[in-house]
C-alpha cells in the first residue's frame, strides 16, 4: 500500500541522486567513461597517484571512479565546493540555509558532522563517522575518518574520508565499498591514493 | 469493468477533424465542424468519465474474514504488501527496542478491537510525520510521528484513524478507483491524437497508487474519534495534535521537499473540523505511559530531526517540546545543535546560552561540551572554548573526534 | 526505493524485441560444457518470482494466485534441470539463529548489489573500459557462509506481466495510429555462484515477449530459457 509507494516518497538527495542521474545519462548519451590509468596525475587540480586503474562515471568537480560498480566500490571526488553549495552537489531549491550545505568557517569537526548528515538525508541508515584524525589534503590541513553506514536494504557498507575546507571552499574524497569483502579488497590502494595527495 | 473499446468511428471523425481546412478559409462552417467534432469527443469521453470517476463500492471487513480468492484483486495486493513485510522485518532501519514495540503493540491492539490479531505493528526509523496502514493488516509508524505526539491519546487517534483504513478496505477501493481512472487516461490518450486532448491531460489522471482520498480521510478520522471515545480518551487531543503539526507545516518553504508529511497532509481545515468535532468532557490523556515508553529513543530521533537541517520546522518544533513537561534538558541541547548548525546572525550565541541551559538544567551528556566549545570557537572566543573542549574530553575520552579537539587545544 | 523496484526498473528499461532475448556470460576458464555440475551440489537460493496482470489501462495487477502457482512450477523445473545434469541439489533456508541468519543476510544483500552492476555494466552497457572485454566479478570467499558443503549457488529473479485480451486489441488499434502501447514482458536474470571464492561464473539475462509462467510447462520453458548456457 502506501508503505511501497507514498505519496511523498523521500527525494533521494546527495549522491543517491547524483547516481540515478549518471544512470541516466550514460544510458541515453551512451557516453563513455574516462578510463583512469594507474600512476601520478591530476585529477580537476589534486595532485595524485593511483596504484589501480579505475573506470570514471562522473564528472568534473564530482568524479565517481568505480571498479566493479557504484555499489560495489566508489571513490568519490569532489572539489572546491563553495559556500551555500551542497555537500554533495545535489540541487536543493529554497532557502539558501536549509539543508546539508557548505558554509564558509567550518572546523574539520563540523565539516565531518556534514558529510555524515549529508549522508543521512540519502537514505542510508545508522551512518557514523570514526577515528577522526589531522590529516592533509593537497598541501592544506584538514582530516580523515572511517565512515560505516547501511543502504536502504541493509548491506552493510564502510568508508574512508580526505577532506579540507578550512580555505572558504571544500575539497574531499570519499571512498565507500560493501563492509564484507570489497571494503578490505581495495582499501591499500585507496590509502595510498590519500597518501599521494597528503603533500601537495 | 474495462473500458469499451473506443469505436474506429469516433476515432475516425477525430482525425479528420484534425486534418480539415485551415479556419480562416471558411470562419463560420469550420466553427460548427469543430464545436461538433469537439462535441463528439466529449461525449465519447464522458461516457469513459462517468464510468472512471464512480467510486467503486467496497464492503467493510468483517473481523477473521476467510481466507480471499487467490484470483481476486485484494489478494493480489497483499501478496505484494506481505513481500513488502517481509522486507521490512529485516531492514536497518526497523526500531527494534522490545519496550517500545511491546507497548505500541498492546496500544494497537486496544484500538484494534476484534481485528487485534490481524494487525502488526513496525516502527520505522525516518524523520517524519507519517503513519500507512497495509491491506494486510501491516501498520508502519515513523519515528518522526513520535516524536511529535505528546500523550497517548494523540497516538491513540492516530493508530485509531489507520485502524479505519483497515477495516474500511479503502486500500482496495482506491485499487479499483485507479484501475478505472487509469481506463479514462488510456483513453485520453488513444483518443488524443488530435490535439485538444493530448498527453499531458493524462498524467493528471494517475496521481499515486495508494493516496487516499479527502472523503476516505474524512471517514478513518470519524472512526478515530470513535474509538477514541469508546477507549475514555480525551477526544480533543485529535485536534490539538493537528494544531500543532499545522504550525510546522506553515514555515515550510514550499520549493523544498522538505515537508514532514508522507501521506498526511496537514491543513488547517483538517485542524479546525477535528477540534469541533471533540465532545468529550474529561478522558485519558496517558501522557505518563506515552513518554516513559519513547524516553529511551527519543534523544536518536531529535538527532535525526536536527540532521535533516531544516531549522525553520525544526525551531517551531523544539519550540512547543521545549514548552512541555519533557526532558527539558535534552531539548536545551537540541535547540543549541540547531542554532549551532543554522548560523544565522546571533545564533552561536543563541547555541551557547541553550547549551548552558541543558547543563544547568542537569544534562549531563558530553555533547553539550562539545557543541557548547564549536560556538565559542566559531565566535573567536577561544578561551572559553578551550575548557569547553577540556571537560568534553574528559567525559568522553573514547570521542571519535579527539585527536581533531586535541590538535585544537595544543 | 526498494531493491526489487530497483532491478525492475533497470530491467524494465530494455528494448522490447519480438522474440525471446537471452544473453550470458560467464568467467574465464569456465566454458558452457564444463558440467560442473556433475557430481556437485548447487544450492538454490529461493527463486525472487512475481507475476502481474496487464491490464488494456496500462496497470500491473498483482497476481497472489498466479505467483504462488509460478514459485512452485519454477522450483519444480529448477530441480529437474539440474538433476538431469548430475547435480545434488538442496535448497537455501534461512537460519534460526539470528547472528548466522545476518550473516547469510548479508551474502544476499552482496549478490543483489553484483547482479544490479552486473546488469548495468554489462547489458546496458554503461562502460567500465578498465575492465576490458573481462567479465570478473565476484561475491569474495564470505558467501562460503550461505552453505557449508555446496559448491556452487543458484540465483533467479524473474518478473512477469501477461496482457488481457483487452489489452491485445487496443495495442493492435494503438499501432495503428502509431501509439506505442507495451504488451507484457518476461525479465528475469540467474546467476550461478561459486562458493569457494565467491565468483560469479555464469549471469544470464531473460528477456522475452513470450513465455507462460502460469503452467508446469511454460515454467518449464522459461527456465530452460534462463538456464541457457548455465555451466552445470
Amino acid at each position: 500500500m502506501q508503505a511501497s509507494n507514498s505519496r511523498r516518497k523521500l527525494a533521494p538527495t546527495g549522491f543517491a541522486r547524483h547516481g540515478l542521474l549518471v544512470l541516466l545519462l550514460t544510458l541515453l548519451g551512451g557516453c563513455s567513461s574516462p578510463l583512469v590509468k594507474p600512476g601520478a596525475q591530476t585529477v580537476d587540480g589534486l595532485p595524485l597517484s593511483t596504484p589501480l586503474s579505475w573506470s570514471d562515471l562522473g564528472y568534473k568537480g564530482q568524479r565517481l571512479w568505480t571498479r566493479d560498480g557504484v555499489s560495489l566500490n566508489a571513490l568519490r571526488i569532489y572539489t572546491d565546493i563553495e559556500a551555500g553549495e551542497h555537500v554533495f552537489r545535489a540541487r536543493l531549491r529554497g532557502e539558501r540555509d536549509e539543508g546539508a550545505r557548505f558554509r564558509a568557517g567550518l572546523s574539520d569537526v563540523e565539516i565531518a558532522e556534514l558529510i555524515v548528515e549529508g549522508l543521512r538525508t540519502s537514505s542510508l541508515v545508522n551512518v557514523r563517522a570514526t577515528d577522526l584524525r589531522p590529516a592533509h589534503l593537497n598541501g592544506r590541513s584538514g582530516f580523515r575518518a572511517e565512515l560505516a553506514f547501511d543502504n536502504n536494504g541493509g548491506l552493510h557498507y564502510r568508508g574512508l574520508v580526505l577532506a579540507e575546507g578550512e580555505d572558504g571552499s571544500l575539497s574531499f574524497l570519499m571512498y565507500t565499498a560493501p563492509a564484507g569483502f570489497y571494503f578490505e579488497r581495495d582499501r591499500a590502494a585507496v590509502e595510498a591514493i590519500f597518501s599521494s595527495l597528503a603533500g601537495g | 469493468m474495462s473500458a469499451p473499446v473506443v469505436g474506429e468511428e469516433h476515432r475516425a471523425r477525430a482525425r479528420s477533424y484534425k486534418f480539415s481546412e485551415s479556419p480562416r478559409k471558411n470562419c463560420r462552417s469550420a466553427l460548427a465542424r469543430d464545436a461538433l467534432a469537439l462535441l463528439r469527443t466529449l461525449l465519447v469521453v464522458s461516457c469513459l468519465l462517468l464510468t472512471a470517476c464512480a467510486t467503486p463500492t467496497v464492503d467493510r471487513l468483517a473481523p477473521a474474514a476467510p481466507p480471499l480468492d487467490a484470483a481476486s484483486d485484494e489478494a493480489g495486493l497483499i501478496m505484494q504488501m506481505n513481500r513488502y513485510e517481509e522486507d521490512l522485518a529485516n531492514s536497518a532501519a526497523l526500531v527494534r527496542d522490545p519496550a517500545l514495540n511491546r507497548y505500541l503493540s498492546e496500544l494497537t491492539c486496544k484500538l484494534a478491537g476484534d481485528y487485534c490479531p490481524e494487525i502488526r505493528v513496525y516502527l520505522v526509523r525516518q524523520p517524519y510525520f507519517n503513519a500507512q496502514m497495509g491491506p494486510n493488516g501491516m501498520l508502519i509508524i515513523w519515528t518522526g510521528l513520535l516524536l511529535r505526539v505528546e500523550d497517548e491519546a494523540q497516538l491513540a487517534f492516530v493508530i485509531g484513524h489507520e485502524v479505519g483504513h483497515y477495516v474500511e478496505r479503502h486500500s482496495l477501493a482506491r485499487w479499483l478507483k485507479l484501475k478505472s481512472t487509469s481506463n479514462l487516461a488510456l483513453a485520453l490518450q488513444v483518443l488524443g491524437g488530435g490535439g485538444l486532448i493530448g498527453a499531458a491531460a493524462s498524467m493528471g489522471a494517475y496521481g499515486t497508487l495508494y493516496a487516499f482520498g479527502r472523503d476516505q480521510e474524512r471517514a478513518a478520522d470519524d472512526y478515530g474519534l470513535m474509538r477514541l471515545r469508546e477507549l475514555g480518551y480525551d477526544d480533543h487531543r485529535a485536534g490539538t495534535l493537528w494544531a500543532a503539526v499545522w504550525e510546522e507545516e506553515k514555515v515550510r518553504d514550499k520549493e523544498l521537499l522538505s515537508s514532514i508529511f508522507a501521506t498526511h497532509p496537514a491543513s488547517e481545515e483538517r485542524r479546525d473540523r477535528l477540534t469541533q468535532a471533540a465532545a468529550t468532557d474529561g478522558g485519558t490523556l496517558g501522557a505518563d505511559a506515552f513518554r516513559a515508553a519513547i524516553d529511551a529513543q527519543r534523544d536518536e530521533w531529535l538527532g535525526d530531526e536536527i540532521s535533516r537541517r531544516h531549522y525553520a520546522q525544526t525551531e517551531v518544533l523544539l519550540q512547543r517540546l521545549g514548552g512541555l513537561p519533557f526532558d527539558a534538558a535534552q531539548t536545551h541541547f537540541y535547540r543549541g545543535e540547531m542554532y549551532r548548525r543554522r548560523a544565522h546572525a546571533g545564533d552561536f550565541e543563541l547555541a551557547i546560552a541553550a547549551y548552558r541551559d541543558a547543563i544547568a538544567t542537569g544534562n549531563g551528556v558530553p555533547a553539550n561540551w562539545r557543541g557548547l566549545g564549536l560556538a565559542l570557537r566559531q565566535l573567536g572566543r577561544n578561551d572559553e572554548a578551550r575548557s569547553a573542549f577540556d571537560e568534553y574530553l574528559k567525559r568522553a575520552p573514547q570521542a571519535e573526534d579527539r585527536a581533531l579537539i586535541e590538535g585544537w587545544l595544543r | 526505493m526498494s531493491h526489487s523496484v530497483r532491478i525492475a526498473l533497470l530491467l524494465a528499461t530494455l528494448l522490447l524485441s519480438a522474440c525471446a532475448q537471452t544473453s550470458h556470460h560467464r568467467a574465464d576458464g569456465v566454458t558452457e560444457q564444463a558440467a560442473l555440475g556433475r557430481g556437485a551440489q548447487v544450492l538454490i537460493v529461493e527463486p525472487d518470482i512475481e507475476l502481474t496482470e496487464l491490464l488494456t489501462s496500462g496497470v500491473q495487477q498483482p497476481r497472489a494466485d498466479w505467483t504462488a502457482a509460478a514459485r512452485e512450477y519454477a522450483t519444480a523445473a529448477l530441480d529437474a534441470a539440474l538433476k538431469s545434469r548430475g547435480a545434488q541439489l538442496s535448497h537455501y533456508r534461512v537460519p534460526q539463529d539470528p547472528l548466522q541468519k545476518e550473516e547469510q543476510r548479508q551474502s544476499i544483500l552482496l549478490h543483489q548489489a553484483v547482479g544490479t552492476s552486473i546488469l548495468l555494466h554489462r547489458h546496458f552497457n554503461v562502460p567500465l573500459p578498465h575492465k576490458g572485454k573481462a567479465f570478473d566479478w565476484t561475491l569474495g570467499p564470505g558467501v562460503r557462509k550461505l552453505d557449508p558443503d555446496a559448491r556452487y549457488a543458484l540465483f533467479l529473479f524473474l518478473r512477469d506481466s501477461y496482457a488481457t485480451g483487452n489489452r491485445k486489441a487496443v495495442m493492435a488499434i494503438g499501432m495503428v495510429f502509431g501509439i506505442g502501447v507495451s504488451l507484457g514482458q518476461q525479465i528475469g536474470f540467474a546467476s550461478l555462484v561459486d562458493l569457494d571464492d565467491g565468483r560469479v561464473v555464469w549471469f544470464n539475462l531473460l528477456n522475452s515477449a513470450t513465455g507462460d509462467m502460469r503452467n508446469p510447462e511454460g515454467a518449464a520453458a522459461s527456465v530452460a530459457m534462463l538456464l541457457d548456457g548455465v555451466p552445470l
